[in-house]
């Protein structure tokens, strides 16, 4: 008997000691580690057939291999490039026996080095969890730094003893996400208004909306605010915490947001103090008004989130309630941290889920969650609140508007 | 003459006799000469966690 499939890792780069070998079937079927006796001559992408007749399959050390393979037993028949199967650590834990030994892809991961290179202990953090990266002291890219910003990684799924980890082959295997960034220097003021209630915040990067009469609307900064912000720009405003409140992005034809990774969201608390009205620069209709309390540094918090409207099937919310069929309910997937200063901007970063695993591991139960995948809308909220003792959290006190300075999607 | 060629027949024979018996255990094939079946990757990975390899 023999199997055949081709070789996923890379000998040259030498993160695999020189007898070892891992072998997929093709795309998206199995692969397995294969310990010859003697040292191999098979490279990345030969296609093989190996003989099993009289090799060993056990979990060495906790993996799953054959073992002693008697090098005679093996030959390349072909050259076969396999396609990494592109998932999230939600999926892998979920997969881990079938996909033990395959090529896969983690999207939008941070790694934590403790050495700040490829070695030493490393962790790969992605929405769902974190991974070991297993990376050999001699392999050739240990000296390299560690990149420190959002990458998609390829390697090699091993478990050992049920515990997963990734072999990266290489440093190719180490994809930096691309960014798109909307920094609202680029408004267009389209003729046509969007429906009445919304207000059309259409940059040439991407046609964002808002609530006229909640937000987000477009304005100069206010005034308050021209000690941190650029004159002559126009910042998009969420002036307060209700549901209604949002600068939302759906897919659209400047902007396809299928495949979007990760969300970076530079925003502000505003020092608007007072009465004070926010208005829709293309409208003659919209003014929000909000008596906006004094800030209280390091008591009061500025936060945003990032929600995700998904049509629901009519479960029931947290207070019991039945949401109607169909109607998109917004499924707040994260918040960012709370900052206790106004007039200053910070970055929140937000990972977005990439497979229905991703969506599930999040709580969100509806059976409409894929095709969010299809036509992806992502709203981004103002999330503060005052926690000075003595204010209430009465819908005329609780508001601390906030403005955006520019959102960053990687993809 | 005749006596020659008895004595080399019977080392002959002795020769094959002690080659037969070295193959006494079946005849050893190379694995690369039999026509190999093939089987999936996640079939043995299966037949492995089955217990039946």
């Amino acid at each position: 008997m023999a199997i055949k499939g081709s070789v996923i890792s890379d000998k040259n780069a030498k993160n695999i000691d020189d007898k070892t070998l891992y072998v997929q079937q093709g795309d998206n079927l199995e692969g397995i580690r294969v310990v010859f006796k003697e040292k191999h001559a098979y490279s990345i992408d030969d296609a093989v057939e190996i003989n099993i007749y009289n090799t060993t399959l056990s979990k060495a050390n906790g993996e799953l291999a054959l073992t002693d393979v008697p090098n005679e037993q093996a030959k390349k028949i072909d050259l076969e490039k396999i396609a990494p199967q592109i998932t999230s650590l939600a999926y892998l834990e979920a997969n881990k026996d079938k996909l033990d030994g395959s090529l896969v892809t983690i999207n939008a991961g941070m790694l934590i080095s403790s050495t700040n290179n490829l070695n030493g202990d490393i962790l790969l953090k992605d929405i769902s969890g974190d991974i070991e990266v297993d990376i050999k002291t001699d392999a050739s890219f240990a000296k390299v730094e560690a990149p420190k910003d959002f990458i998609d990684l390829t390697g090699i799924l091993r478990v050992i003893d049920g515990k997963m980890s990734i072999a990266p082959r290489n440093l190719a295997d180490f994809n930096a996400l691309q960014f798109v960034t909307d920094d609202f220097t680029t408004w267009e003021f389209p003729n046509v208004h969007l429906s009445g209630l919304q207000s059309e915040l259409f940059t040439s990067i991407a046609n964002w909306y808002g609530d006229r009469r909640y937000g987000a609307i477009k304005q100069l900064a206010d005034k308050n605010d021209a000690n941190f912000t650029q004159a002559n720009k126009l910042y998009p405003y969420i002036p307060t915490d209700s549901m209604y409140s949002s600068l939302g992005v759906n897919n659209n034809n400047k902007l396809s947001l299928k495949g979007v990774k990760v969300i970076k969201v530079t925003f502000a608390g505003s020092q608007a103090i007072g009465y004070t009205e926010f208005s829709e620069i293309s409208r003659t209709d919209g003014l929000i008004r909000v008596n906006v309390l004094p800030f209280t540094t390091n008591v009061d918090e500025i936060k945003v989130g990032l929600a995700l409207p998904i049509s629901t099937e009519g479960e029931k919310d947290e207070w019991g309630l039945t949401t109607p069929f169909g109607q998109n309910k917004n499924y707040l997937i994260a918040a960012s941290e709370a900052y206790k200063e106004n007039g200053k901007f910070f970055t929140a970063t937000f990972l977005i889920p990439t497979t229905l695993e991703d969506i599930r591991a999040l709580g969100i139960e509806s059976e409409n969650a894929s095709q969010w995948f299809e036509n992806p809308i992502i709203e981004i909220i103002n999330l503060s609140s005052r926690k000075t003792s003595g204010i209430s959290t009465s819908r005329d006190d609780r508001h601390i508007p906030i403005l955006i300075d520019k959102v960053e999607f990687g993809f | 003459m005749m006596r020659l060629e008895k004595v080399f027949l019977i080392i002959l024979s002795i020769i094959l006799l002690f080659s037969f018996k070295k193959n006494e255990n079946g005849p050893i094939i190379p694995p690369e000469v039999a026509p190999l079946d093939q089987i999936a990757i996640s079939e043995v990975k299966r037949k492995f966690l089955d217990n039946a390899i």
